[in-house]
């Protein structure tokens, strides 16, 4: 099987959620999906989108799915709310605007909040989608097995015709990127775009990336970023590698100034607390930012950086490598 | 030769056929009128009212839990129309709610085992012998479905039935009307679930299968045989004992199925093809382990007539 993989690099992720807007207006923006985010972008630390997902199971223990809880509808993904537009925009007066629900959570709900006291307040911008894990737990968990994953390129689907709403898989992802549609009574998840894949075209939230974040690219590709940033430099990691799903989103971890001791002088250690991302993003996060760093030392130099100029990512068009090897059948 | 006479006393001292329990054999009532869709309507009381036992899903992972749930169906044939009124306890009422992402629905099924002398495996039927389904969900369209076994449940070409439910303080009562494939099913099976115990799939209680009276109220002909009740429970539990069936059909060993409620949801002739043809069909979710014991027919007989005793 070929995996079609994603690599996000949140040193350069700014939040503008122009990758949310791009697959929402794309894929779910009516029937019942209007509250769903297949790709949304969280600030971190936080209770996320839905609420407290990584609190709600799923995953594997061993070889053995980890019970979940079905995140609720207004409560942990947040009503899809009508706002008083006619009164705010189109009449006299000093009326806000606002919704016109009571909101209690959202897919963008603790922007820019982060942690930490001034001066040493910090947070940044975590992108999420389904990982199209090479070990799904959502696959395993459905007992009608409605989900596959696609031998050409990896990306899990959930077959609309099979599913009968049990929401096994919803409860077993524990990255609770499937979403249940109540509208439709039927679950649905980010389709990695694979008809756009499958014309060679980037997935939108990708390609729509104002700062240039994101990388797309077959991970036995070789010259592909997956490949280079995953394997040989190794700075790109799974979130939560120890779910067991294995995930194929791909994260560089962000790097943060130094913080300020009580007398103002910066300490010798980063704002975002080693400790936080590793807790995202596992153990190798400390040799994956030592890397990062010293490429970046060597690129202020002067001196060559493969990486850096990967990840700088000049061309736009080299961040993404759809193209099937010669002879591949498609 | 002794064996064969112990064979011959058997044939004469036992009864042709016995029926497995009292609550297997439903008789349908005939309306000149179009069976009735209010669950309130007079003419159910011409139709006699069976109290059958709904038990918890055992067999694959996801099951309920708790107790056995009794539900009583009344049926009613007119027309080629087969009307199915079933009304049973469920606490609280639960709703499929277009905006809500983690509730489920309180739902009802009845099954319909095709016409033969084999019943389907009663858990959503087997390959090759299909059941057919009508499915309710509180506040959804009823359902005309098929399945072939686990997780094969898929929609059927044809009119749905129709559904009427009516909701009390304590449960509900629901009415099901339409056509099914065999103009006369030769047996139904319930199933109900609660939208509170987050009922969907195989988290639901299931009854066994229940024979539609013929002529004279008796079981009909074609599943004499797989009603058939003979030998000694108390031979067959030395048996199941002697044989270490219980080190795979235990929920602990988890290597067959849990046998505890066996002569609850399953008939003496599905028991008895599985002894005697382990390999013939197999319970999705295990693995086809299970040897073929060389038992002799009456010995098959004990067992069955044992397994038939538990989890009524």
């Amino acid at each position: 099987m070929r995996q079609l993989g994603m690599v996000i690099d949140l040193n350069k992720c700014i939040g503008c959620q122009t990758c949310t807007l791009a697959c929402k207006s794309q894929w779910t923006d009516h029937d019942g999906r209007e509250f769903m985010y297949w790709n949304h972008v969280e600030t971190r630390p936080g209770k996320g989108y839905p609420r407290d997902w990584e609190a709600a199971g799923g995953g594997w223990d061993g070889d053995s799915l980890k019970p979940g809880r079905l995140p609720r509808l207004a409560e942990d993904y947040g009503i899809p709310a009508d706002f008083n537009f006619e009164s705010a925009l189109f009449h006299e007066g000093k009326q806000p605007l606002r919704p016109l629900d009571a909101m209690q959570w959202g897919p963008n709900w603790e922007e820019d909040q982060g942690a930490g006291e001034f001066p040493n307040g910090y947070f940044f911008y975590l992108p999420r989608l389904c990982n199209h894990c090479t070990k799904p737990a959502c696959l395993a968990a459905c007992p009608r097995q409605a989900i596959y994953k696609r031998e050409e390129d990896g990306i899990v689907l959930i077959d609309q015709e099979r599913c009968r709403g049990y929401r096994y898989c919803v409860a077993a992802c524990p990255y609770k990127k499937i979403y249940f549609n109540p509208q439709a009574g039927r679950s649905e998840k980010c389709i990695f775009c694979y008809p756009r894949v499958e014309q060679g075209i980037p997935q939108a939230c990708a390609y729509q990336c104002v700062g240039r974040a994101r990388h797309v690219s077959y991970l036995d590709d070789e010259a592909g970023a997956l490949h280079q940033l995953v394997s040989v430099w190794k700075v790109a990691l799974p979130l939560h590698p120890e779910y067991g799903t294995q995930p194929n989103v791909y994260y560089v971890p962000p790097l943060s100034p130094p913080a300020f001791e009580a007398d103002g002088k910066p300490s010798g250690k980063p704002r975002i607390p080693d400790d936080y991302l590793r807790q995202l993003f596992g153990p190798d996060v400390d040799a994956a930012l030592a890397t990062l760093q010293q490429e970046i030392d060597r690129k202020s130099r002067g001196e060559s950086s493969p990486l850096m100029d990967m990840l700088i990512a000049y061309r736009h068009g080299d961040m993404f490598r759809l193209s099937r090897p010669e002879g591949g059948q498609p | 030769m002794r064996r064969t006479l112990a064979w011959l006393l058997f044939l004469l001292v036992a009864p042709v056929w016995a029926t497995p329990g009292p609550d297997r054999l439903i008789q349908v009532g005939q309306t000149s009128a179009p069976p009735p869709l209010d669950p309130g309507d007079p003419a159910w009381t011409s139709a006699p009212a069976a109290t059958v036992r709904l038990y918890p899903q055992i067999t694959a992972p996801g099951g309920p839990g708790g107790s056995v749930l009794m539900l009583e169906a009344r049926v009613l044939r007119s027309g080629g129309r087969l009307a199915i009124r079933l009304a049973w306890p469920d606490a609280g009422e639960d709703v499929a709610d277009a905006r809500a992402t983690h509730r489920f629905a309180d739902a009802a099924a009845v099954e319909f085992a095709p016409a033969g002398d084999t019943l389907p495996y009663v858990g959503m039927g087997e390959p090759g012998r299909p059941v057919q389904v009508w499915l309710w969900r509180a506040g959804q369209p009823p359902e005309r479905l098929s399945a072939q076994g686990f997780g094969s449940l898929a929609g059927q070409a044809g009119a749905p039935p129709e559904a009427q439910a009516r909701r009390s303080a304590t449960g509900w009562t629901l009415v099901l009307r339409g056509k099914t494939d065999a103009p006369v099913p030769a047996a139904i099976a319930f199933a109900a679930w609660d939208g509170a115990e987050d009922g969907r799939a195989g988290r639901k209680r299931l009854s066994a299968w229940q024979a539609l009276a013929g002529p004279g109220g008796t079981i009909p002909a074609a599943l004499r045989e797989e009603a058939r009740l003979g030998g000694d429970p108390a031979r067959g539990e030395r048996l199941y004992t002697e044989r270490g069936c219980v080190a795979c059909h235990a929920p602990s060993a988890g290597l067959g199925p849990d046998l505890a409620q066996a002569g609850g949801i399953h008939w003496p002739g599905y028991l008895r093809r599985s002894i005697r043809e382990p390999a013939a069909f197999r319970v999705p979710g295990y693995t086809s382990i299970m040897p073929k014991l060389g038992l002799q027919r009456l010995e098959i007989e004990d067992l069955a007539a044992y397994l038939m005793t538990r989890g009524q």
